[in-house]
This record gives C-alpha cells, sequence and structure tokens, in this order.
C-alpha cells in the first residue's frame, strides 16, 4: 500500500475517532430522573400559585449547572411572572441561545422586553444577518453545520481526485463547486458568531439605575439610563468596571461589570 | 415658783433625762443581738414576682434571692422545670452589707417568664443546698388570662453562628438536655409524605432562648409549616419536659438522601458558654416510583378520592359556559397536586382552568383538598355530556398506581343568539361560604391574561445540551483535520518527486548501509560467507558508482573504480575479496574460517571505500 493511501486511511479514521469523541462529550442528552422531577415539582408549584418557591427550585437546578433549554425557560417565565424582568430576560435568552426555533420561548422573551423601557436595537447590515442567523440557529448548530460542510467538501476533493476523467467526476466537480460555497458562506457566519462572542460578548443589565460614564472616573450620564434587563454587549473589562454598548445604537461607556450577567460562555476568557 | 422649788424640778428634769438616756443605751445594747438574731433567722432562699396576674401576651419577673450561708459563700439555686412559663431571659445582681460587724452577701436572680397557658398557674419552688441541707422557696400562684395573640412558638432561628466560646456538646439520653430527630419512614416513595421531628429534651429549665436551626431538606419539598407539640416523658426515671417540631416533607427525587443535622444553640449565660447540640444526620432511601405508571399520571401521591359539580345543568348555547369543580381530597402533598385535564371532546372546548389547594396537618397526615375549575363552553345545543376526568395517583400504601374519575355530568344546551364572554359564567355557589377563605388569583390564569405561555416539562421541547462544540478540542481537530490531511499529502507528493529525481544520489547515501544490513543478515541466518560478501560488495558498488557491476569482469571493475579516484590498495583489496568470495563459492572445499574472514574483511573494506567515495 502507497504511503499515500495510508496516510488517507489515517486522516479517514482520526476524522472517525474525533467525531465519536465529539459525539461523546458534546451530545444533546435527555435531563436525569431527578432533574426531570424537579422541573415537574417546580411547575406543579407554579400552577399552584406558589411562584417564589418554583423559582427557588429551578434556580437551584440551573445553578447546579444543568443546561437545559426547559429549564432556562421555565425559569424565566417564572421570574417574568414574578416581576424580576431582568432575570427574565436573562434566562429566556439562554434557552433562546440554546433552542432559538422554539416558539414557546421566543413568545415569552418577547413579552419580558416588552415590559422594559430599553431602546430598541438598531442594526447594522452585518448584524442584522446575524440576528437573523441567532434567531434560527444555535451557535452549537451553526458550528455544526460549518463544519459538516467543510468535511464533506474536503471528502469531494479527495474523491474527485481519485477518480479519473468522466461524467461522475464532472458532476462531482460542480457539486464540490456548490459545497464549496456553501462551505465559505457557514465558516463566514460561524466565524462572525464566534468573533462577536469572544470580542463583544452579550450581557444583561440586571441592576436598576445604571447609568453610563464615558470614562471610568467621570460622571455618570444620568441621561441615558439602562434599565434592568437591557441586552448589551460587553467590549472591555478593567477594574470592576465594563465597557458596554447598545447594540446597534450610539450609547457606550462604563458600568459597574457588577451590574450585568453575562450570556456567553466566553465572557470571562475572551475579553 | 421659789428657788429651791425650781432646783428641785431642774433636778427632777435631768434624772429623767438621765433615765431614758440609760434607758435608750439598754435599749441599744439589748436591741443588736435581736438584729443579729433576727438575721440569722431570715430564710437562705426566697422567691418573689413583680405581678401574680398577666395574660399570655405578658410577661413576669421572678426574683430569687440568695444570701450568703455561715460560711459566707453562696449557692447557686436549682431552676425546676417550668411547665407552664417559658424563659425568656435571666440576669444577675449581687448586693452586699456589714451590719454589726457581720458581713452578709446577696444574689438575686432576676427571671423573665411567660405563661403558655391560661389559668392558675405555679411557679415551683427553688431550691438551694446548703452543707448538705436543702432550702427551698414556697410555690408562687399565678394568674393567667389569654392574650391576644396566643401562645408564642418557638422560633426557627434561619442561621446561627456559633460564637468563639461556643462549645458543642455530645448528649444523649440521661443527660439534662439533649436534641435528636427522627423520621417516621426512612424507605418511602418519592412523593410520599415522610414526618420529620425535632425533640428537644429538658430535664432542667433553660436560660435564655434557645434558637433552633433546621436542616435544609435538599431533595425534600417541605411545606415550611413546623407544628410544634409540647409533653412530658419520662426516660430511665428522668422526667423530661419534650418540645417536638415537626416537619412534613415530600422527597421530590429517588435515592439516597441524608438530612442534615438540626441545631439547637443554648445561648451563653453567667454559669457557662453557649451550647451546640446537634442532631445526628438521617439517611433515607427514597424508592423511586415504579413503572407502568398511566398515561395521565403527572406525580401525584397519596391517597384520594375525586368529586364533581357543575354550577348549571342547564345553558344557554351561545351565551353562557359552564363552571366545572372538580375536587380531589385526600392526603397527600396537596400543595403540589396537579390537575387533571379535561378530556378532549368535540362538544366542549376549555377556556380557564384554576385551582385552590387547602390542607392541614392533622393526626400525622398532611390531608385536604384541591379544587379545580374548568370554564366549559359548549360547541353543541341539545343534550350534551360532559365526560368523566380521570386523576391517576401513586398509592405508596398499597403500591400501585390508582386512577379515579368523575361521573359524567348531563347539561342541556339550549339554542341560544350570541355568543357571550366567558367571564358571564355563574360561579358555583359554596357549600360553606363562611369556611372559605377569598380565593387568590391562580398563577396560571395570571400567566394567561400576560400572554405568557405554559411552563415546560422535560421532554417537551429541546434536550440538555452536553458542552458547547466549540469548547471542545475535538471540534477544533476535525477542523484541522482536512488541513492536516492536504498537507500530509503535499508532503508525501513532495517526497515521491524528490525520490524519482535524485534516486541515484539516494542510492549512493544509502549504499554503505544497505551493504552493511546484508552482511549483518548474512552473519544472522549463518549464509554462505562468500557468497554475502559478493553480493554485499558488489550491491554497495554498484550502488555507489551507479552502474551495474554484477556483469563487469574484475579488470573493467578496477578501471572503474579507478576513474572514481579510488586507491590502487584499496581497488587491490576489492579485487582480493571479489577473488576470495570466488574461490570460496566455487572451490572444491567450503572453508567456513575462511569465510568469516573474507566476510570480516569486506565490512572493513566497505568502511574504507565510503570514505574514500566521500573525499
Amino acid at each position: 500500500m502507497s504511503l499515500r493511501r495510508v496516510w488517507t486511511l489515517l486522516i479517514l479514521l482520526a476524522i472517525i475517532a474525533l467525531g465519536g469523541w465529539l459525539y461523546r462529550d458534546a451530545r444533546p442528552v435527555a435531563l436525569n430522573d431527578a432533574d426531570a422531577q424537579t422541573l415537574r415539582v417546580a411547575r406543579q408549584l407554579y400552577q399552584t400559585g406558589q411562584t417564589a418557591e418554583a423559582a427557588a427550585m429551578l434556580q437551584q437546578l440551573a445553578d447546579s449547572g444543568v443546561t437545559s433549554a426547559e429549564v432556562y425557560y421555565n425559569l424565566g417565565t417564572v421570574y417574568q411572572v414574578l416581576g424580576d424582568h431582568a432575570s427574565a430576560i436573562y434566562y429566556l435568552r439562554l434557552a433562546h441561545a440554546l433552542a432559538p426555533r422554539d416558539p414557546d420561548i421566543q413568545a415569552n422573551l418577547n413579552i419580558a422586553r416588552s415590559e422594559i423601557d430599553a431602546p430598541p436595537p438598531r442594526d447594522d447590515a452585518l448584524q442584522q444577518v446575524l440576528r437573523l442567523v441567532e434567531a434560527n440557529l444555535s451557535l452549537d448548530e451553526t458550528a455544526l453545520i460549518a463544519l459538516g460542510l467543510w468535511l464533506a467538501f474536503a471528502l469531494l476533493i479527495l474523491i474527485t481526485g481519485a477518480l479519473r476523467r468522466g461524467v461522475l467526476r464532472g458532476l462531482l466537480r460542480f457539486v464540490m463547486l456548490l459545497v464549496g460555497i456553501a462551505t465559505l458562506a457557514a465558516a463566514l457566519v460561524f466565524g462572525v458568531r464566534i468573533y462577536y462572542e469572544l470580542t463583544e460578548p452579550p450581557a444583561v443589565i440586571v441592576m436598576p439605575n445604571v447609568h453610563p460614564r464615558p470614562a471610568i472616573d467621570g460622571e455618570a450620564n444620568t441621561r441615558i439610563s439602562l434599565p434592568p434587563g437591557s441586552e448589551v454587549r460587553v467590549m472591555q473589562l478593567e477594574d470592576g468596571w465594563a465597557r458596554i454598548t447598545l447594540p446597534g445604537s450610539q450609547v457606550q461607556g462604563w458600568i459597574p461589570a457588577l451590574a450585568l450577567r453575562p450570556l456567553s460562555p466566553f465572557y470571562n476568557i475572551s475579553i | 415658783m421659789t428657788h429651791a422649788g425650781r432646783a428641785a424640778l431642774r433636778t427632777t428634769r435631768r434624772g429623767i433625762t438621765t433615765i431614758w438616756l440609760v434607758l435608750l443605751a439598754l435599749g441599744l445594747l439589748a436591741s443588736a443581738p435581736a438584729v443579729s438574731a433576727q438575721q440569722a433567722s431570715a430564710p437562705l432562699i426566697r422567691a418573689e414576682v413583680n405581678r401574680t396576674s398577666l395574660t399570655t401576651d405578658d410577661f413576669l419577673t421572678l426574683s430569687v434571692t440568695v444570701r450568703s450561708g455561715s460560711g459566707g459563700t453562696i449557692s447557686q439555686p436549682i431552676v425546676p422545670v417550668l411547665d407552664d412559663f417559658r424563659l425568656l431571659g435571666s440576669s444577675i445582681t449581687s448586693s452586699t452589707s456589714i451590719i454589726n460587724g457581720i458581713v452578709s452577701s446577696e444574689v438575686i436572680y432576676l427571671y423573665q417568664l411567660q405563661p403558655t397557658r391560661t389559668g392558675t398557674l405555679e411557679i415551683p419552688a427553688f431550691t438551694i443546698d446548703v452543707n448538705g441541707q436543702t432550702h427551698s422557696t414556697d410555690p408562687i400562684q399565678i394568674q393567667v388570662t389569654q392574650g391576644a395573640t396566643g401562645a408564642l412558638q418557638l422560633p426557627a432561628a434561619p442561621t446561627v453562628t456559633p460564637a468563639p466560646d461556643v462549645q458543642t456538646a455530645a448528649q444523649g439520653p440521661g443527660d439534662p438536655i439533649f436534641v435528636e430527630a427522627v423520621v417516621d419512614n426512612d424507605t418511602p416513595y418519592v412523593g410520599q409524605q415522610v414526618l420529620y421531628n425535632f425533640r428537644l429534651y429538658q430535664a432542667v429549665m433553660l436560660t435564655g432562648q434557645p434558637s433552633y436551626q433546621s436542616p435544609d431538606f435538599t431533595g425534600f419539598w417541605n411545606n415550611q409549616q413546623s407544628m410544634q407539640a409540647e409533653y412530658a416523658e419520662t426516660i430511665n426515671g428522668q422526667r423530661y419536659r419534650v418540645i417536638e417540631l415537626t416537619n412534613i416533607l415530600f422527597p421530590t427525587t429517588s435515592g439516597t438522601l441524608t438530612i442534615d443535622p438540626a441545631r439547637l444553640t443554648l445561648p451563653a449565660t453567667f454559669t457557662r458558654p453557649a451550647i451546640v447540640l446537634e442532631t445526628e444526620p438521617i439517611t433515607l432511601n427514597v424508592r423511586p416510583l415504579p413503572p407502568n405508571a398511566p398515561p395521565d399520571f403527572e406525580g401525584a401521591v397519596g391517597q384520594y378520592t375525586i368529586s364533581v359539580r357543575t354550577n348549571t345543568s342547564t345553558v344557554d348555547s351561545r351565551n353562557d359556559s359552564v363552571i366545572l369543580q372538580v375536587t380531589i381530597s385526600g392526603a397527600g402533598n396537596i400543595d403540589l397536586l396537579p390537575n387533571p385535564a379535561f378530556p378532549d371532546t368535540p362538544d366542549w372546548r376549555v377556556y380557564d382552568t384554576t385551582g385552590e389547594s387547602k390542607a392541614q396537618f392533622a393526626n400525622g397526615v398532611y390531608r385536604g383538598s384541591r379544587t379545580i375549575e374548568y370554564v366549559l363552553v359548549p360547541t353543541r345545543e341539545g343534550q350534551v355530556t360532559v365526560p368523566p376526568v380521570r386523576f391517576s395517583y401513586f398509592d405508596p400504601n398499597a403500591e400501585e398506581y390508582r386512577t379515579i374519575e368523575t361521573n359524567p355530568i348531563e347539561i342541556l344546551v339550549a339554542p341560544g343568539a350570541a355568543q357571550a364572554p366567558v367571564a358571564a359564567a355563574t360561579p358555583i355557589p359554596s357549600p360553606t361560604p363562611e369556611a372559605t377563605p377569598e380565593p387568590e388569583p391562580a398563577l396560571a390564569a395570571g400567566a394567561e391574561t400576560t400572554g405568557l405561555r405554559p411552563l415546560k416539562l422535560a421532554g417537551d421541547g429541546p434536550q440538555t445540551i452536553g458542552a458547547a462544540l466549540v469548547g471542545q478540542p475535538a471540534f477544533w481537530a476535525l477542523w484541522a483535520a482536512p488541513v492536516v490531511a492536504f498537507l500530509g499529502n503535499l508532503l508525501i507528493r513532495r517526497r515521491e518527486r524528490y525520490l524519482l529525481a535524485n534516486e541515484a544520489s539516494l542510492r549512493s547515501r544509502r549504499a554503505l548501509g544497505k551493504a552493511r544490513k546484508m552482511l549483518a543478515q548474512a552473519r544472522r541466518r549463518h549464509d554462505d560467507s562468500h557468497d554475502a560478501a559478493a553480493r554485499a560488495l558488489t550491491a554497495y558498488l554498484s550502488d555507489k558508482t551507479g552502474q551495474p557491476v554484477g556483469g563487469m569482469t574484475r579488470a573493467m571493475l578496477c578501471r572503474m573504480l579507478a576513474a572514481q579516484g579510488i586507491s590502487p590498495d584499496l581497488i587491490e583489496r576489492v579485487e582480493w575479496c571479489m577473488a576470495a568470495s570466488e574461490a570460496g563459492r566455487f572451490g572444491p572445499v567450503r572453508d567456513a574460517s575462511a569465510g568469516r574472514s573474507v566476510l570480516n574483511e569486506t565490512e572493513r573494506l566497505l568502511k574504507q571505500l565510503e570514505q574514500e567515495f566521500n573525499t
């Protein structure tokens, strides 16, 4: 067997092994029985009017590290009923990030957003595209699509290179071109999302009377007030202060980092 | 009056004064032992209260005065068990006096007491022991009437932070004060009632208000209602007053659950530091509910019955709605009973569902009822049946699932005119209006008015997500795999091209290694040494010169080597080796030792040839 074939075989085996490893660590799994039971009890509490108790139970579940759209959705909804719109938006955003096409999450998030007096976002073209993608695909789904297309493109190159001239090779080359374009687009979208997640991770303001300052040691601009629940992006962290921007708006400034609750898992490592 | 008469009068007055003075002096002298005797006969301990009539909302101050004994020392009184009073606090004052040279001391112990019940109560006698003799106070009768707020509950302190001088006491039956915690069932099913009892045993009166820290009850639904009971119990001949706090728990998850220790902190007094008493942790093995649950089972555990009623039996098809009231009664976690779903039927539309629970703890069981109201609107006219509403639960006593259902109800739907709002429905009159509290708006209904979507159960929506893909090394390794494959392929191609273009040079570089390998192999396999030496030398020279030397005559070979710049003596040795090999291979006698020497000579020759070729 030629060295080239051995190498190709090794790479294919490596891809299969890596795929298995990734599936093992990152595959979606159902809630375990205890967590499902907690979810059920919290729902019963909610139905019987014991909203605060339901919130405490769900909060405990969320704090235990369970990453579940159901838990986040229920917690956000319960907080919305309790009138804590900031926490409601925060947890509904977490739920939406995991399950962006869930109509219940979208509906309750819209209701929670309508309760606060935050300035409406004015996105530029790129951010509009990004928002459109975010509304339909989670970050993991975007990543998976881009990766799948990329591997398919590589496989097509391999197969096309191995084929002699003929109709099938011509057809495959055409398919390869289409897949290549799709790969480029998907990688671009994925890259932009990762870029924004790393450089401007999203966060929710959870404290009242937050007024951005032009500088850390500057005067607070009391004309601009960011109500609890305002969704911002964090551009910089320094000495317990965060430089934030409201997506699509001219509002920028420094606010205490404690007033923020980060939505991105990259918050602490990216800025 | 004459002078003699005045003198006699003055003498008489002086005499009277003198008599008075003498009598006074005698009296004083006589009174000293009397005072001393009175002091000596005073009781060593006495008790007084500032009031003898009060309500259960008030408190009284009991002062117990202890006088020093003959030795000048003060004994501490023994506080009896005050069954009918709660000790709110205590303090101490002391005084010392010297009367007629006699030094005496008094210590006054002040206790704030609050009655726990009404009636004629008695403060028992306080005692002290002096030189083996017991002295005691008289019991005091107190009249107590009912206050506005009733008896106080033992307050549950949310947290207890032990002070540095706090000591944790090991304790148990036989000690004057100890605590214990027990559960009535340590192998319950998920959702089954468990009673957690914390008991404080006290054989002596506690000074100060103890603070109780309840366990967290992680893994349980705790309805936050602590029931308190007080009773007396005799253990090993010792009479204890027992305060029992009961929590109603419902396990929310299966497996081994541990209830952490409860803590009771007795505040520091003037004679000892604060003491923390802890119960033992309790471990329960919570059994999961068995499989094969009915499809409509939503987690109810207990024993229940179901009943149904409607607010009317006749409605206008377009103008009225029917309120169907389903009541589930029984023992179990009434607070968390799910609302049974109204069955799908084309005859009725369900517009609103509200629920209200009422429950209480009685005879060791948490029982009550949950009433669910469905607002139904008929979709057709005529005799329309409200279908049975089913409710499934798990009975932990029978250890099986049970399904109960309401009876169907016939409603006559008369033809109507226009659609009316659902709120026009007539409420169902309560059978006991005075006993029914004003119902709070149900949350589900409140949520519906805001348009919020309902909560989800596990499996309703997306599943739990594992670790984020972008945080996985395997994810980025997969992205890199095609690139690595491409680069590796590129390197392989370049190597192949290089090998093709530099075959002669490569063969020349590898010639010595290849020849040595052949010699080593021959030695290992015990091949013919002459033959091996000839093959190794021929192969080496072929690779080095780039020409096949196998077919050359020895003279041609020597000329070619000379042309390559090999020294004559080496050429001569090459020639000798070739000749010796041929002689050994084709000669009549095979000499093994001669073969080995040819092999060794060939190896040395190869090394020197390599040096010559390289220079």
